[in-house]
């Protein structure tokens, strides 16, 4: 009896597990674009320290997620990537030291990118929200660090309200991870003081498969 | 002290304590901004985005500008006065 129970205990975890997905209309293999030519889409970076905090932002992103909506966990790909030249600090001669040859030096490396590689698992789900583990390739300045983050995606299927902001589908996609500067060979005197190390970024965009 | 050099001592004190008290006022910032940011609301995702508003804030750099030259001035007139008094 205690072994049939177990069996099925398993077999409904099995299931469960495997059910772990989207719960929309939408069926099969998907690809969304994040361009947005509202401005809307957005990456924010925060560097905190005693003597000052400093916010930027990028809205000039491009990239595609592709999943299938049925199997997200091992079929999620895509890469998210902002052009360096578009971070405001909202202080135009701190944008500029920002874009120079000591900080990300935005002539030679044009792009900051996020490359996904592997889902580790889905922390949770919950119709047409889940919250996944993600490993994936952070590209500053010409190097790669591997970066692992829990992301949270919100489907939505096409309809009237969705309409207002892009035709077809929409997935929001959020998250935060940390980087520090020093792994991508960006050193200088102020960081510790003015600038910290260890930089927070957010990810908050939208995109359509339309 | 002249009546005039305390009027110059009595200028340059206030001007660079107001330069402090309007640092303070704008919340202590480091620096001069003229751009801040200010959360948005996103319904359809029930999330918030931030957005760049023209916005005035009063940083330590320009309060130590001013009160800089004030220090400066004050200072030039000061002895201004002393010499004039003098001849």
């Amino acid at each position: 009896m205690n072994r049939f129970l177990i069996a099925l205990f398993v077999l409904f975890t099995a299931i469960s597990l495997s059910a772990q997905g989207f719960k929309v209309s939408a069926k099969g293999d998907q690809t969304f674009n994040f361009e947005d030519k509202g401005g809307r889409n957005q990456a924010t970076f925060f560097s905190r320290t005693l003597l000052e905090d400093i916010t930027g932002t990028s809205n000039n992103i491009k990239g595609k997620v592709l999943f299938s909506v049925d199997n997200i966990e091992s079929t999620l790909t895509g890469k998210i990537s902002i052009t360096t030249e578009s971070i405001k600090t909202g202080i135009s001669l701190r944008d500029e030291h920002l874009q120079g040859e000591a900080w990300l030096d935005a002539k030679k490396f044009s792009e900051i990118s996020f490359d996904i590689k592997k889902v580790n698992k889905i922390v949770k789900s919950e119709g047409n929200k889940l919250v996944l583990n993600v490993t994936g390739d952070f590209f500053l300045k010409g190097k790669t660090k591997s970066v692992t983050s829990d992301f949270t995606l919100i489907y939505l299927d096409a309809s009237e309200k969705t309409k207002t902001r892009a035709e077809g589908d929409l997935l929001n996609v959020r998250g935060k991870f940390n980087i520090k500067l020093s792994d991508f060979g960006i050193e200088s005197k102020v960081i510790g003081a003015k600038v910290a190390d260890d930089i927070e970024i957010e990810v908050n965009i939208v995109g359509s498969n339309k | 002290m002249n009546s005039k050099q305390k009027i110059s001592v009595q200028v340059t004190v206030s001007l660079a304590f107001a330069a402090f008290l309007a640092w303070a006022y704008f919340g202590f910032n480091t620096f001069t901004q003229t751009k801040v940011l200010i959360d948005k609301k996103d319904e359809l995702f029930d999330t918030t985005y931030k957005v760049w508003e023209e916005q005035f804030v009063w940083g330590l750099d320009l309060s130590l500008l001013i009160a800089g030259l004030s220090l400066l001035v004050g200072g030039v007139l000061y002895f201004v006065f002393k010499n004039r008094n003098k001849a």
